[in-house]
């Protein structure tokens, strides 16, 4: 069986373990930042969690747990990052079925704490950034159902720790937990909602696969992790809302019908603080946990979060690109482009085909560019891809603008009013040559020889660098 | 405001807190609300979007 803690042991030289003390107001998040502007990213297990009152929590906080994509890309079993998109398009192709198991075989009902006894503020929640409205469940997995066909939905939405037994709950309007919300609201019932934190990474990011509606993320979760995954009924809504035996916290509760409140202000992955907006808020009914829950909390806008959305992303845009163009051979989402950019990687596409499969990329709502690239060009390097820009693209020539599309979610320049907003697609690949095995109509780009690099690398192997002017 | 596509304008609305004159940032769809209170991220206080001491819209 595969868990938080067995992926914890797997990974435990990668992990920082401050021995001191650090609050769960903004020095955490603080301890991401600096690791992320020196481009380390190892998980961080605070054992040591100073709460706002200045105690210390009992329950240690575990973020930065999908920083890397190296490791991120291991704990899904692809061994190499750079092979992400293809492996993650097939994944609704691999699930398999949930397992349902009594709840005393589940460690996460080892303690549970219903009513007045269910008490959101024992839990570590950070607040991570300044002017973000409190305390915040960043890895919360929010899991509802279709009340016409009982098929359950779920998504990680940011939830704002209010009260014992309060939290706000930010719903994207075209989110599928938000058709769920409306359908019960249409009916004048609130809507059950179940909310786990902290399992196999690989869990998590099968959880967030981009599916139809309605259809069950379980399946693909168990997919990813490469077994069965174990659930349990929930306390509240029994076999109507299942979660899994294995997670760290489970939340569960009531999104009341028409009670919307503000909620936010919160920093947001694009790197700026998303706006105080109106939003549903859940009424807690009980809390279960392992007795020794591990409390999992995300970075907003670091890596991260960054990387394992990114990742999710990969393989939706390479199953819609690679339908349009079979020359597409990858695609890459870089941080540096928060979820609003994707490159598109192809190796002799034939003319026109690198435009379709733009037009198909861009059909992605959270998408605002796309960018097409040669094989020679490194896409997981965003230095070779503004070489590639500034070497290869005729602005009047190789920039599509696109109108009237879909608004991409917490765009910080989007226009203050209209639904819609133009996107641009760039190609940056070369003219193809003018038979196959001739050299395209470009001039050769610098190289020296591979025996040359060869023999640089072993000349510096082992030479200490770090006092080398940067 | 000039009509032209090309200059830039903002896009963020704020808010002042009548309580502790803190500002933040709100969404226009919240403002319109006239039924939901705003929350200073501030002071926690929970205030009606007429009662802001300032608002800076966009």
């Amino acid at each position: 069986m595969n868990d938080l803690r067995s992926y914890l042991n797997e990974i435990d030289n990668a992990i920082f373990r401050p021995d001191q003390p650090v609050s769960v107001v903004q020095e955490i998040t603080a301890l991401q930042h600096v690791m992320a502007a020196r481009n380390a990213n190892p998980a961080i297990l605070v054992r040591q969690p100073r709460l706002p009152d200045g105690g210390i929590s009992d329950m240690p906080v575990l973020t930065n747990l999908f920083a890397s994509r190296e490791l991120s890309a291991k704990a899904l079993g692809i061994d190499d990052h750079r092979q992400s998109a293809k492996a993650l398009s097939a994944l609704s192709s691999k699930a398999i079925p949930p397992t349902v198991v009594d709840a005393a075989d589940a460690p996460v009902r080892e303690i549970v704490e219903e009513g007045d006894a269910a008490n959101l503020l024992a839990l570590p929640a950070l607040r991570q950034h300044e002017g973000d409205a409190g305390h915040y469940v960043t890895c919360g997995h929010v899991v509802t159902y279709d009340p016409d066909t009982e098929i359950d939905n779920m998504g990680i939405q940011r939830l704002w720790v209010r009260g014992p037994r309060l939290m706000g709950c930010y719903m994207l309007e075209t989110s599928h937990n938000m058709v769920n919300l409306r359908k019960f609201w249409a009916r004048g019932e609130a809507c059950p909602v179940a909310i786990w934190v902290g399992h196999h990474p690989a869990v998590e990011m099968g959880a967030q696969s981009k599916l139809g509606y309605p259809e069950s993320h379980w399946g693909v979760a168990g997919g990813a992790l490469g077994e069965s995954l174990r659930l349990v009924p929930s306390v509240t809504h029994g076999e109507k809302i299942m979660v899994p035996a294995d997670a760290e916290i489970v939340i569960e509760g009531f999104l009341p019908v028409d009670r919307i409140e503000a909620e936010g202000p919160f920093a947001e992955f694009s790197g700026y603080q998303g706006p105080q907006i109106p939003n549903p808020v859940v009424e807690v009914t009980c809390v279960t946990r392992r007795s020794d829950a591990i409390y999992h909390d995300c970075g907003s806008g670091l890596p991260d979060h960054l990387v394992p959305d990114n990742m999710g992303m990969e393989g939706f845009i390479y199953s819609l690109a690679r339908q349009a163009s079979t020359s597409l051979i990858n695609v890459h989402v870089p941080v540096s482009g928060r979820r609003f950019h994707a490159y598109l990687q192809f190796k002799d596409p034939r003319p026109g085909e690198v435009r379709d499969a733009m037009m198909a990329a861009i059909s992605f709502r959270r998408l605002k560019a796309v960018f097409a690239f040669d094989e020679d060009v490194d896409i997981f390097d965003d230095r070779q891809a503004m070489w590639a820009l500034a070497t290869r693209v005729q602005w009047h020539r190789d920039v599509l603008k696109l109108d009237g599309l879909t608004l991409a979610p917490l765009d910080p320049s989007a226009p203050a009013t209209g639904r819609t907003i133009t996107k641009a697609a760039i190609d940056a690949t070369l003219p193809p040559a003018a038979r196959p095995g001739h050299p395209k109509p470009m001039a050769p780009r610098n190289r020296v020889s591979d025996e040359a690099m060869a023999a640089a690398e072993d000349l510096l192997s082992g030479v200490d660098m770090t006092d080398w002017p940067a | 405001m000039s009509d032209s596509p090309f200059e830039k304008t903002g896009n963020a609305t704020w808010a002042q807190c009548p309580g502790c004159g803190h500002w933040f940032h709100i969404s226009n769809a919240l403002m319109e609300m006239k039924n939901v209170d705003l929350i200073c991220p501030g002071c926690g206080k929970e205030f009606p979007p007429d009662d802001a001491a300032e608002v800076v819209r966009n």
